[in-house]
């Protein structure tokens, strides 16, 4: 079950360090960090909240929600994760500004997973909707024990694994790059109306460039364009990646780049900064950003949006970036899943971008150009 | 298999394990998933196996050119089998492959037949291998295999295959957080049966934003490893020194416990073969349980704070475990951390009386909420970037 309550300006008037309290609460809340950081703070904090009977809470109590409550909230979390977060979905302290959006967000998404008629929806927003005047900030507290709901053991079903033959050798994988027969394969499932991702597990971030900027051109102009989700080996799934959605240079616009201005960028800091710290004018992306713990597809998120944001402040003349390439995958994808989608949006004015990447040869220990992207 | 195979195997294997040596270890480099990669597998002095597999990237398939196992009389059957089994199954499954796992010899040169320690042990587990002479197991063969060699209880295996079925957490990726050591299994099945979506905190997938779901997700967690610190403290054999305060413990000898769970009042049960002195109650009470009886505990890990709030709820569920398991059971209790020292005395006591009216004792765990907090909230860190 969850309670609703909320605290008064009279209340908070004889208590002036709660109000502090339930500041700092809302702002661990809402803070984006590892959850690690706050949890010790965020119990004693809690312990606020946690006022005895009959109501659970000091302040008024609002009314109580369903045992069901936290299942709605996860389910509407599933719809729109960045709605969520904007109305605080599941928060434990909202401040009575944040109210409407709240009640707003809740509807909406209530509304787009068709639960608008679910009980907890609609008490909810009456309760919120008939606040105290003088209210400051509502208090959700929540019996986190697990809910026991399972009505009886399960049964053993239909056969869980659907049986499949060994997979077999194609000819294309024959002495062929295999970042370009994986992708090769799942360019065919997708043409052929199948269910189809992008899966470059194990193969080194040359490989992947290399493949992808196989696929990136239309061999034609009846080819269609594809955009197929990412996955990475930790099972995580990044956005599409737009394949046979650029169309090949002709020479003319070769050209431009021969005589237009040329920037050598590293792709990311204090990685092989012996060798690149002298060829190179800046770094990409920042290592310490990159480097850290989370899953391969916020990663390349992450490098995504970087790129993107950095694209937007490239000057409007034609550019050349030589891109000294230095490995982590989910990165390189995500640098050039921006690239293509820079090179889309900016297709009709003139040619304004080329990246030349670099690929570092170990046995001669210099870069080599690799093929061109724009 | 004959000796002949099995002289060649061992000389592969030194190979392989040369090999490695000149390649990654000398050169202190390490190696990737698409290197062979030789694993010995032991018990002390006794080898129970040696693998040596890598993933092979353009078929995204996993490859085992050495699969030795030795299964000892003194350990259970297929002891050895099992473990390199387990090894290479996860392997396939960390390293993004489909699974599918084929055979080879000379370096992965040449196919060879499944080895007959893993035909056997499939044929135990009732897994039917339909490419064994070929040399594969297909994908769907070795998450059977994985998903039947895990040996969880059948409640919790239909459970499994609920939740896969529902495509909310695979079954391989349920068997992999066992054998990862993210979640015991005796912890994994508390958390299966005792939520209606467990794959929140298996995945770690529930945003901290979303604080109200999160705290469940951490409530779970919480049970299940204080459920599994009692059980541990239960199994193991504490011998006290002659001289002093000391207390021994030794490895491999624990105590024969059967362990149960009652998803109903997540309770841990117990059927004890020897008597057993719990510890954990408060001063001046004791606890001893006979061989040949059963102990039923129910698991409140909650923080001092909403035990305040929510021990008269706790209460009624510690009755009514208490009325369900009238006369089917010789002991009862309660297990809370020892954040229950933190309560206001009224509280506690109050708690405490009510308890010894429904003949149910209290266990008070050493450790605190804050400490088995940290444990949950890094496995579900580790969760997050684990395939899933």
């Amino acid at each position: 079950m969850t309670t609703i309550s909320c605290l008064t300006k009279s209340e908070l008037a004889s208590n002036p360090q709660l109000l502090e309290r339930m500041t700092t609460i809302r702002q661990l809340e809402i803070d984006s960090q590892k959850e690690a950081v706050h949890v010790e703070a965020l119990r004693q904090l809690h312990q606020v909240l946690l006022l005895p009977e009959p109501n659970g809470l000091s302040g008024h109590f609002l009314g109580s929600l369903s045992a069901g409550y936290s299942e709605l909230i996860s389910k509407l979390w599933i719809v729109d994760p960045l709605l969520a977060v904007n109305c605080h979905l599941g928060a434990s302290v909202i401040f009575v500004p944040e109210i409407a959006d709240h009640i707003q967000g809740l509807q909406s998404l209530a509304a787009t997973a068709g639960l608008s008629a679910h009980p907890d929806v609609i008490l909810k927003s009456r309760l919120l909707a008939s606040l105290p005047k003088d209210a400051v900030c509502v208090v959700e507290l929540m019996d986190p024990f697990p809910v026991l709901s399972l009505a009886e053991t399960p049964t053993q079903g239909s056969l869980l694994f659907s049986r499949v033959s060994p997979s077999a050798e194609t000819p294309e994988e024959k002495g062929n790059n295999g970042a370009f027969a994986c992708l090769l394969a799942s360019t065919r499932m997708a043409r052929q109306g199948k269910s189809a991702n992008i899966t470059l597990v194990g193969f080194n971030h040359i490989e992947v460039t290399k493949a992808l900027n196989a696929f990136v051109y239309r061999q034609n102009l009846s080819c269609q364009r594809l955009n197929l989700p990412v996955m990475y080996s930790d099972g995580s799934q990044a956005r599409p990646f737009p394949l046979y959605a650029l169309d090949m240079p002709n020479q003319s616009e070769r050209d431009v780049f021969d005589r237009c201005e040329s920037l050598h960028v590293g792709m990311m800091s204090a990685r092989h900064a012996d060798g690149l710290d002298q060829i190179t004018q800046m770094y990409w992306f920042q290592n310490y950003y990159l480097s850290q713990t989370r899953t391969e597809a916020e990663t390349d998120e992450m490098a995504y949006q970087h790129t993107r944001e950095m694209l937007e402040q490239l000057p409007g003349n034609s550019l050349r970036i030589y891109f000294y390439q230095t490995g982590m995958v989910p990165v390189v994808i995500g640098f050039w899943r921006a690239v293509v989608e820079y090179v889309i949006a900016h297709r009709d004015a003139a040619p304004r971008l080329q990246i030349v990447p670099m690929f570092a040869d170990k046995r001669s220990g210099k870069y080599e150009r690799g093929r061109c992207w724009c | 298999m004959s000796s002949s195979t099995l002289t060649s195997d061992f000389e592969l294997m030194a190979f392989h394990f040369s090999k490695y040596d000149v390649d990654f270890r000398k050169r202190r480099k390490s190696s990737r998933k698409k290197d062979w990669r030789p694993i010995r597998f032991a018990v002390r002095d006794v080898i129970l196996g040696a693998v040596v597999t890598r993933h092979n990237t353009t078929r995204n398939i996993l490859e085992c050119d050495v699969f030795l196992s030795h299964n000892p009389k003194v350990f259970e059957s297929y002891s050895g089998a099992k473990l390199c089994a387990i090894y290479i199954l996860s392997d396939a499954f960390q390293c993004g492959s489909t699974m599918e796992i084929r055979f080879t010899t000379n370096f992965g040169r040449e196919a060879r037949p499944v080895p007959p320690d893993v035909v056997d042990l499939a044929f135990e587990y009732g897994v039917k291998l339909s490419y064994a002479k070929q040399g594969y197991l297909t994908s769907s063969e070795a998450m059977e295999l994985y998903f039947a060699i895990t040996d969880f209880s059948p409640q919790a295996r239909a459970r499994a295959a609920q939740l896969h079925r529902e495509n909310k957490i695979s079954v391989p990726r349920l068997c992999f957080s066992i054998h990862h050591a993210d979640w015991s299994l005796e912890e994994m099945e508390m958390i299966l049966l005792s939520s209606d979506n467990p794959q929140g905190l298996l995945l770690g997938t529930t945003s901290h934003l979303a604080r109200l779901l999160w705290l469940q997700d951490l409530q779970l967690g919480r049970n299940a490893l204080l459920g599994s610190f009692l059980t541990r403290k239960l199994q193991q054999r504490e011998l006290p020194d002659s001289d002093a305060d000391i207390v021994i413990e030794i490895e491999a000898n624990d105590r024969q416990v059967d362990v149960g769970f009652d998803p109903r009042f997540f309770a841990k049960t117990y059927h004890t073969h020897e008597l057993i002195a719990v510890d954990w109650l408060p001063e001046g009470k004791t606890l001893a349980v006979d061989a040949d009886q059963d102990l039923v505990v129910f698991v409140c890990a909650r923080d001092h704070g909403y035990m305040g709030v929510f021990y008269k709820k706790d209460l009624a569920v510690a009755r009514e475990m208490a009325a369900a398991y009238d006369g089917k059971t010789q002991h009862l209790a309660m297990l809370v951390p020892v954040d229950f020292y933190l309560m206001s005395d009224e509280d506690r006591e109050a708690m405490m009386d009510t308890l010894e009216q429904a003949g149910v004792s209290l266990l008070i765990c050493p450790e605190t909420i804050e400490s088995i907090d940290m444990a949950v909230i890094d496995k579900m860190e580790r969760s997050k970037v684990t395939r899933r």
